[in-house]
């Protein structure tokens, strides 16, 4: 090393030494008072953090779309019970992972994962509240493992049907799974999906073992099943708790819950489940505005932090719509990914929200964003929609996603609140 | 080390959490803050992160790993919490005042040029400078931590070292105290 560099080195590190090395008291009390109202994640699963983006999936898209998915490791989800953790089972050895594709169910809207390799016919009518999904029935999705498979016997079905209003899912699953199946070898409690579910054992059913998995959401019944020969049960299990662990629920508009922000003058939807973080000041513009602050944003997060986020800012005294304009294409965005941010209004996209005229931008992996911007009624809206929020790219949220997401937003500008936020120890 | 303690917030023991994120806060911060520049938004991602760190506390296999694990999660909120401003801008605009002497003013320049010069860095460059030049990380712990390949580390850190040294060496007031160059 030379001297010079050296000295650079010296002075970098001293420079940096002089910034602040003690958090602000408020972090931590921020924290604790968050704590309870953020739950800890039950299903652990090894292979499902290197998904690629890709298999972010949101259930509504109306097609089967199958991808591969690349998974690298051979770790076992585990669809655990709410509390103690379950114990995870030893990962097998000696043999490689079997990897899955994405499945979206073109009828009943949830996504899953099955064995590439494996053929599938999906359903055309719907199952009733008490009927049976049957093996090769018009209402289940059904996939069949090839005879040359690791288990060639192997089947998985997927099925759902609205119920009955206060329909419990234990009444429920014995509803339907008693009359056909018999008293279960095993049935326990676990969570699909983030939601309680049953999983239920018959050691023979129709000729079957069966592992019959039951989730209800919103109404709505989902059987995921699994149907082999008896003498494989080990794998099976292995096999199916990994498929599980990658079930979603259908995310169509319908069922989405409401939002009516009372900071930034805007109302929205967002999928039920999805955890709401109201802005709690606002977003007050500024030359060379950095951005809006985490607390000055309307976030809805996911289950797999996927995220919308919606804020809004008053124009500036005396700044039209171009002037604000002007300002926001005119700042620093060296440093962020090209095509990003383009430099000019023409770059962008021209969509509409609510009937008015919209600028999208974004869109793109290297992004980790689509947005959406719109001024009107004297503010500035800019509505982002992200795969990951934890993520700051390499993912692409659905379009198709996107646009129904931008479809439920209703713009008020006039009750906006811009009011600064109670003053706190370190702001 | 605080094994026991991750253990027990594993299993959703809130008041080991809260013992775990006393004695990281300040850790985190001051990640945070060397990444960010800006005080506000090291307190968001180090609060992000120490609330994600919570909710995905049960996925982390080995306890041992705590401190790197959340390191790369205050590194991942920094990323986030950078990528929401959406428009990286020198904020801070450090005013000169009349100096007592030369040398003040040559140093005053030097850390002037020295945090623009910075903040010119991508965040995935800021972090390993920050990371090796400020806690003293080797290439693999960075790697480690960041979880990406030692060889992207080790590249990072070049094309950020490099970038700052040709920002710094465009100033003269500011090589002369940065690079040893005579004035």
């Amino acid at each position: 090393m030379t001297e010079r560099q050296d000295l650079f080195d010296a002075r970098l590190a001293d420079w940096l030494e002089d910034d602040p090395d003690r958090a602000p008291d408020e972090v931590l009390r921020t924290i604790g008072a968050a704590l309870p109202s953020v739950p800890q994640r039950r299903a652990l699963s090894l292979w499902r953090g290197s998904r690629p983006a890709w298999a972010v999936r949101y259930g509504y898209v109306a097609a089967a779309v199958a991808v591969i998915a690349l998974l690298t490791s051979v770790g076992l989800a585990i669809i655990g019970g709410s509390h103690p953790g379950p114990t995870p089972s030893p990962a097998p050895t000696g043999r490689p992972a079997t990897t899955l594709a994405v499945f979206e169910s073109p009828l009943y809207g949830y996504g899953i994962d099955y064995p590439i390799g494996w053929e599938y016919q999906t359903a055309s009518e719907q199952l009733l509240p008490l009927g049976l999904p049957e093996l090769y029935g018009t209402t289940v999705d059904s996939f069949t493992s090839p005879a040359a498979g690791a288990l060639p016997n192997a089947k998985l079905i997927g099925a759902a049907a609205s119920l009955a209003e206060g329909t419990s899912l234990a009444q429920w699953t014995t509803d339907v799974e008693g009359p056909q199946c018999g008293p279960p070898a095993d049935q326990k409690s676990i969570t699909v999906a983030g939601e309680p579910a049953l999983l239920t054992t018959f050691t023979e059913c129709h000729g079957y073992f069966h592992l019959w998995a039951t989730v209800v959401r919103q109404g709505v019944g989902f059987h995921i099943v699994w149907l082999n020969f008896n003498g494989t049960e080990g794998q099976d299990r292995q096999l199916f708790d990994r498929i599980l662990a990658t079930f979603t629920f259908p995310l169509g508009i319908t069922g989405w819950t409401s939002f009516t922000s009372t900071r930034h003058g805007i109302s929205l939807s967002f999928p039920a489940g999805w955890s709401l973080q109201p802005a709690t000041e606002p977003w007050i513009w500024q030359p060379n505005d950095p951005g809006p602050a985490t607390a000055a944003q309307d976030r809805a997060i996911g289950p797999g932090n996927e995220g919308f986020i919606a804020v809004s800012q008053r124009l500036p005294d005396g700044f039209t719509p171009d002037d604000w304009w002007a300002d926001y294409l005119g700042q620093d965005t060296s440093g962020l990914p090209a095509g990003c941010f383009p430099a000019t209004r023409a770059g962008y996209e021209s969509v509409t929200v609510e009937g008015l005229p919209a600028y999208l931008h974004g869109g793109a992996a290297m992004c980790s964003f689509t947005e959406a911007i719109v001024v009107t009624g004297g503010r500035a809206y800019e509505l982002a929609a992200h795969p990951n929020v934890d993520i700051p790219a390499g993912q692409v949220i659905d379009r198709a996603v996107v646009d129904q997401w931008l479809a439920t937003v209703r713009f008020d500008p006039a009750s906006a609140d811009d009011t600064p936020a109670a003053p706190t120890t370190t702001r | 080390m605080h094994v026991e303690l991750v253990e027990r917030a594993k299993r959703g023991d809130r008041e080991a959490f809260s013992s775990l994120a006393a004695a990281s806060v300040d850790h985190c911060y001051a990640l945070a803050y060397r990444i960010l520049r800006d005080p506000h938004r090291a307190q968001d991602a180090t609060q992000q992160a120490l609330l994600g760190a919570w909710r995905d506390l049960p996925t982390l296999r080995d306890p041992e790993r705590f401190d790197a694990w959340l390191h790369r999660l205050v590194v991942n909120a920094c990323y986030v919490e950078a990528r929401s401003e959406r428009r990286w801008v020198a904020r801070v605009r450090v005013l000169r005042t009349e100096p007592e002497s030369p040398d003040i003013a040559r140093g005053v320049a030097a850390r002037d040029e020295l945090e623009a010069a910075f903040r010119q860095l991508t965040p995935e460059h800021r972090a390993v400078v920050v990371l090796h030049h400020h806690f003293g990380y080797q290439l693999t712990e960075i790697a480690e931590t960041l979880g990406i390949p030692a060889g992207t580390a080790r590249s990072r850190l070049h094309h950020a070292v490099r970038q700052l040294r040709l920002v710094l060496d465009a100033a003269p007031d500011a090589a002369a105290s940065i690079g040893g160059r005579p004035a």
